[in-house]
């Protein structure tokens, strides 16, 4: 049987009973009960994966649609999509990222009629999006939003690209898109260019590694259907669309699929939103979807991701992680182990942590990942027996390490998402050139006598 | 150290909400208020556009 939610969330349930929570009570999306539901549970610790049972609508009637949150909430639930070891959940599960990003598996390909997102088929004017349970999730939200991925197929290339985007609920057959990620607006804009409207589709809930693979830092024209078969571990089995027939093929095993076009020279208002900084990001104009055909299980489950808190960190963070640690390895072979903490929102700070040899090595390292991405703001090189994922430890050797006037550099005029800024690399390692403090610890060799189940 | 993004606050001549819009859009379009989806000019803005 195909890898798809449905398969995830049986194991998760078999393995992990307790990390399971269904919400049975009626509950309005677009009024924030699910946001606040969720927001509730996390000032608990808790990251359940949290099935809701009887959502309304964008409409506002009754749902025929579950909705789940939380299924990338915890990186040990992130291992599990993946079939890694759930305990391996700091550098191994980076680093597994890593090589996956690296392979492909060819897709196959299945008749309409073995694929459970055809189950029910609606085109044209049967279509209305207002049935399903999208979520309004912070105060300033101009309305019920999809946090899930869109697909764009590149018809010079013949690839298609898969990309997280917010799409805004503007009536029965109509959505924004929001294009942030640069493939999916390259896409775009090449046809826009040629006066062309572009083909698209949103995929509403999948196993989580069809997202996983939609997140590997590959290039621009990279067949993202492959990679997705990567971190499946399984071909990912793809079916006609109603729109274009065989010339795009969509996600079989999805729950929700829904084809549109996107006109050229078209923008509409979409935002505020509150995204992933933890600020709203700003009314602005982007693409719409007139959309042309829906097709669901039927009784499809609407993932979604609650925007700006800690699943939504891990989807950015644990991609980034693998993908520089294998940069860094080839540039400085000295690095020992890469976290984008969730105090930096899995995206705008780096902690490094390296097995130094001279002064300068933390330097040369922290550079690598301002480089990759626009998005970073600090970087923080640490010795390698600092755990980066342990930000207390960090901060103690930042704070006990670095001289600022001289460890800390503020790297001016860099490119940043909006305009230029300023970012900063920081060397918290200690330094080999003056005399230093040693740093207290109990003997290994007393750890490994004094057992703890002998004294309690 | 931070994003640095260009924006431009408005308020709601009908229900007083502030929000912010992106630079681009100065000039350019309506806004909708998120609170009550008003759609005015950007003229009729209660904090001046600037």
């Amino acid at each position: 049987m195909a890898k798809d939610l449905r398969s995830f969330l049986e194991d998760q349930q078999r393995c992990f009973p307790e990390e399971f929570l269904t919400i049975k009570k009626p509950v309005d999306p677009r009024n924030w009960d699910i946001s606040a539901i969720l927001e509730h549970l996390r000032r608990q610790g808790r990251f359940e994966i949290t099935m809701f049972e009887q959502p309304l609508g964008m409409n506002g009637k009754p749902s025929p649609f579950r909705t789940l949150y939380n299924a990338f909430a915890t990186r040990q639930r992130c291992a599990d999509a993946i079939e890694f070891d759930r305990e391996q959940w700091k550098m191994p599960l980076s680093e597994e990222f890593g090589r996956l990003e690296e392979q492909v598996v060819e897709p196959v390909t299945v008749a309409p009629g073995q694929a459970p997102v055809k189950e029910v088929v609606q085109r044209g004017e049967e279509c209305d999006v207002g049935v399903f349970p999208g979520a309004r999730y912070h105060h300033a939200d101009i309305g019920p939003y999809f946090v899930m991925t869109m697909v764009l197929k590149d018809e010079e290339g013949g690839f298609y690209d898969i990309s997280f985007a917010k799409n805004l609920y503007k009536g029965p057959r109509k959505v924004s898109a929001s294009l942030t990620l640069p493939h999916l607006k390259r896409i775009f804009e090449q046809n826009e260019k040629k006066g062309k409207e572009t083909p698209c589709i949103i995929v509403l809930g999948h196993h989580p590694a069809f997202y996983w693979g939609s997140l590997a830092l590959t290039p621009f024209g990279n067949d993202d259907y492959r990679t997705v078969g990567a971190f499946l571990r399984e071909p990912l089995r793809l079916t006609p669309s109603e729109t274009w027939g065989s010339d795009f093929m969509v996600p079989a095993d999805a729950e929700i699929v829904i084809e549109g076009v996107m006109p050229p020279g078209v923008r509409e208002v979409q935002n505020p939103f509150g995204e992933i900084s933890g600020h709203y990001q700003p009314q602005m104009l982007r693409p719409i979807v007139n959309v042309t055909a829906i097709t669901h299980r039927h009784d499809a489950i609407l993932q979604g991701v609650y925007p700006g808190h800690e699943a939504h960190y891990n989807l950015g963070a644990i991609p980034k992680e693998g993908s520089i640690y294998k940069t860094c390895k080839k540039l400085v072979p000295y690095v020992t182990a890469v976290h984008y903490p969730h105090s930096g929102c899995g995206r705008m700070s780096c902690y490094i942590s390296i097995k130094k040899r001279q002064e300068g090595d933390a330097k040369r390292v922290g550079l690598v990942p301002l480089v990759e991405s626009a998005q970073m703001q600090l970087v923080v090189v640490v010795d390698d027996d600092i755990d980066v994922f342990n930000e207390t430890e960090v901060i103690w050797a930042v704070i006990t390490n670095a001289q600022p006037s001289r460890d800390w550099d503020i790297i001016k005029n860099i490119a940043s998402i909006h305009s230029w800024t300023e970012k900063v690399v920081i060397d918290a390692t200690e330094p080999l050139d003056i005399p230093f403090p040693e740093r207290i610890k109990v003997p290994e060799q007393a750890l490994e006598r004094v057992k703890l189940a002998d004294y309690l | 150290m931070n994003m640095m993004a260009d924006i431009f606050w408005v308020q709601c001549p009908k229900c007083q909400g502030r929000w912010y819009c992106e630079g681009d859009m100065k000039g350019v379009s309506n806004v909708v208020c998120p609170f009550c989806l008003h759609d005015f000019p950007q003229e009729e803005s209660l904090e001046k556009v600037k």
